[in-house]
């Protein structure tokens, strides 16, 4: 047991003091947070204070766009004389204004086409406040015109409330955070199992063709060095995701102290088409905050950190017993086919879980060993029932340890099989040798 | 009495025979020499010394007990071509490979110091093997193969450079 200690040690240290470890682990969090500010910057970069000359020669847009000057950005100025023509605006008022609006005489029943007309680039978050304006006061007008009651269409638009309950429990949240939440967790459990599993194949082979393996093997059984470099990699990977977690959590908060108004606006933004108001951002917010309190925080955390563990034991294994069997790293492409292929299934399998995640898809798959730390994991936060999540971790635990046994066979034989082509025939002999 | 008597081994890899019936006396305190052509066995039979495999017939006496894992410890191998991680320093790799032979971090320590300085390469052991020469490479080599006081060293091609 000792000595697995210390191939786990070697294992752990030599990767996590590497340059690029310590860059990768520093650097993607820095990267998420840069990507924010910039997403931030484009999208509000209407925040260049423009003063916009309005031309509505219906007159029918009068004053509408008051109140779209969210923190005193936007200034729009309705222009009465209506007979003036582009050109001529430009020469009178192009040092007063940054750009026109012009809305032509139309029949608002029919197509809408209103121009814009600047020197410069018109902001995404200004462009949907403008759009959203007219979209309304035109549905306004349509309506009163057609002798619709406004207020009752109105009542009609808003969502209606679907209360679940769930087990005698009602559930308040929307399932939107659910799938947000397991489609996470799933794609996280497939990025860590097809790095670091290739990362234990290579550390394998490298044993191999370095020959140390020869001088190891003299002092160390076999089996002990290949679940010391399972479980030290395991580690390495455990730690990466734990850093990125608390690093990304600091560069949130960072930006959030910085750019909290502008972050709410994206947010927003991008929720829903039509939650521009600050009101539908609080509403939003809300709802967002009465989801995640719906949610099963310290049941997701355990089971994510479980079928972590366990789901890579699973594929470790599979990929140590390749990385032994093989020669070179090139030959690992073919024999790697068969062990990522279940992880890319789970992939496109969980989004059908996540549509569908009390479906018979979803149930099967969550409790296959080959499937299930990534489809169980998606389908959590969906309240699973918890025989089935007892029954697919149970499931789970056997077939890693016989997993473990079969990679072992594999590795003892494979490791020191030098020189010569290694077939699929020849491993499943190797597995009942 | 005989350090390690090899009585009638045999050893096949499927359809492979690569050891029949060898039999072999080592004394104590004797130096050997295993000569044969490329492929007579000579690997097989010191990987079977070494316990990397075993035979299918015959038996290996070690200090007149058949030979188990326990005596690994009493043997010391250094294959052919260079065994160790490429891009490890010099001491970290020479007190794993104490540590992995039972030794504590202080014992390891001391040991290390006294090879290094005998062979006079103390100022390698903040070096990655990788930026030694294969000749340097073989001296640590050397160093890690006879940490652990062997009673019977095996040298597997010791002057490849």
């Amino acid at each position: 047991m000792r000595k697995v200690w210390y191939i786990i040690q070697r294992e752990y240290l030599s990767r996590v003091r590497k340059r690029s470890f310590i860059l990768l682990t520093l650097l993607l969090p820095v990267l998420v947070g840069v990507f924010t500010i910039v997403m931030v910057k484009i999208a509000t970069s209407s925040g260049e204070k423009l003063q916009i000359a309005v031309l509505d020669e219906s007159h029918l847009f009068q004053d509408k766009f008051r109140g779209l000057d969210v923190g005193e950005t936007l200034r729009f100025d309705y222009l009465l004389d209506t007979t003036l023509s582009y050109e001529k605006l430009k020469k009178t008022y192009a040092e007063k204004y940054d750009a026109f609006l012009y809305i032509p005489k139309m029949d608002v029943a029919k197509n809408v086409e209103v121009t814009y007309y600047s020197s410069s680039e018109l902001g995404t978050v200004t462009q949907t406040r403008i759009e959203k304006a007219i979209s309304e006061e035109r549905r306004k007008i349509v309506l009163e015109n057609n002798k619709y009651d406004v207020e009752i269409i109105d009542q009609l638009d808003k969502d209606i409330t679907l209360n679940k309950i769930i087990n005698n429990e009602k559930k308040q949240g929307n399932s939107d955070i659910s799938s947000l939440i397991g489609y996470l967790c799933g794609m996280l459990i497939y990025i860590f199992l097809i790095v670091y599993g290739a990362m234990v194949m290579r550390g394998v082979t490298e044993e191999k063709t370095n020959r140390i393996i020869e001088v190891l093997i003299t002092s160390v059984k076999p089996f002990q060095l290949m679940i010391g470099k399972i479980v030290g990699i395991g580690a390495v990977g455990l730690t990466q995701f734990i850093l990125w977690a608390i690093f990304t959590m600091i560069v949130q908060t960072v930006l959030q102290l910085v750019y909290g108004n502008e972050l709410m606006a994206l947010k927003s933004m991008n929720a829903s088409s039509q939650a521009m108001q600050m009101s539908e951002a609080k509403q939003l917010a809300f709802n967002l905050t009465t989801s995640l309190a719906d949610l099963d925080i310290p049941r997701i955390v355990f089971s994510f950190i479980f079928y972590f563990i366990f789901g890579y034991l699973f594929y470790a294994a599979q990929f140590a017993a390749v990385g032994a069997a093989v020669n070179e790293d090139t030959d690992a492409q073919s024999f790697m086919f068969p062990i990522t292929i279940p992880i890319i299934i789970s992939i496109v399998l969980m989004s059908v879980t996540i549509q569908q995640p009390s479906s018979n898809t979803a149930i099967w798959s969550s409790m296959v060993p080959f499937s299930s730390s990534i489809i169980m994991m998606a389908r959590i936060p969906f309240h699973v029932a918890w025989w089935q999540q007892i029954l697919s971790m149970f499931i789970l635990v056997i077939s890693s340890l016989g997993m473990i046994y079969v990679a072992a066979k594999i590795y003892r034989i494979g490791i020191l099989t030098q020189g010569k082509k290694i077939t699929f025939k020849e491993i499943g002999k190797w597995i009942f040798y | 009495m005989a350090l390690l008597e090899i009585k009638n081994i045999s050893k096949s890899f499927q359809n492979n025979q690569a050891l029949q019936n060898v039999s072999l006396t080592i004394l104590p305190n004797k130096i050997y020499g295993l000569l044969g052509p490329n492929g007579a066995g000579k690997t097989t039979l010191i990987r079977n010394i070494t316990q990397i495999f075993y035979p299918d017939s015959g038996e290996i006496l070690f200090n007149g007990e058949k030979l188990q894992p326990k005596h690994s410890n009493q043997i010391g191998y250094m294959p052919e071509e260079r065994g160790m991680y490429k891009k490890m320093k010099v001491g970290e790799q020479l007190i794993y490979f104490a540590k992995l032979r039972d030794f504590n971090t202080k014992q390891a320590e001391e040991k290390i110091d006294y090879w290094l300085q005998k062979l006079d390469i103390e100022s390698w052991r903040n070096k990655n093997i990788e930026d030694l020469s294969k000749g340097m490479q073989q001296k640590v080599q050397f160093v890690a193969t006879i940490l652990h006081e062997p009673k019977l060293l095996i040298l597997d091609e010791p002057f490849l450079v």
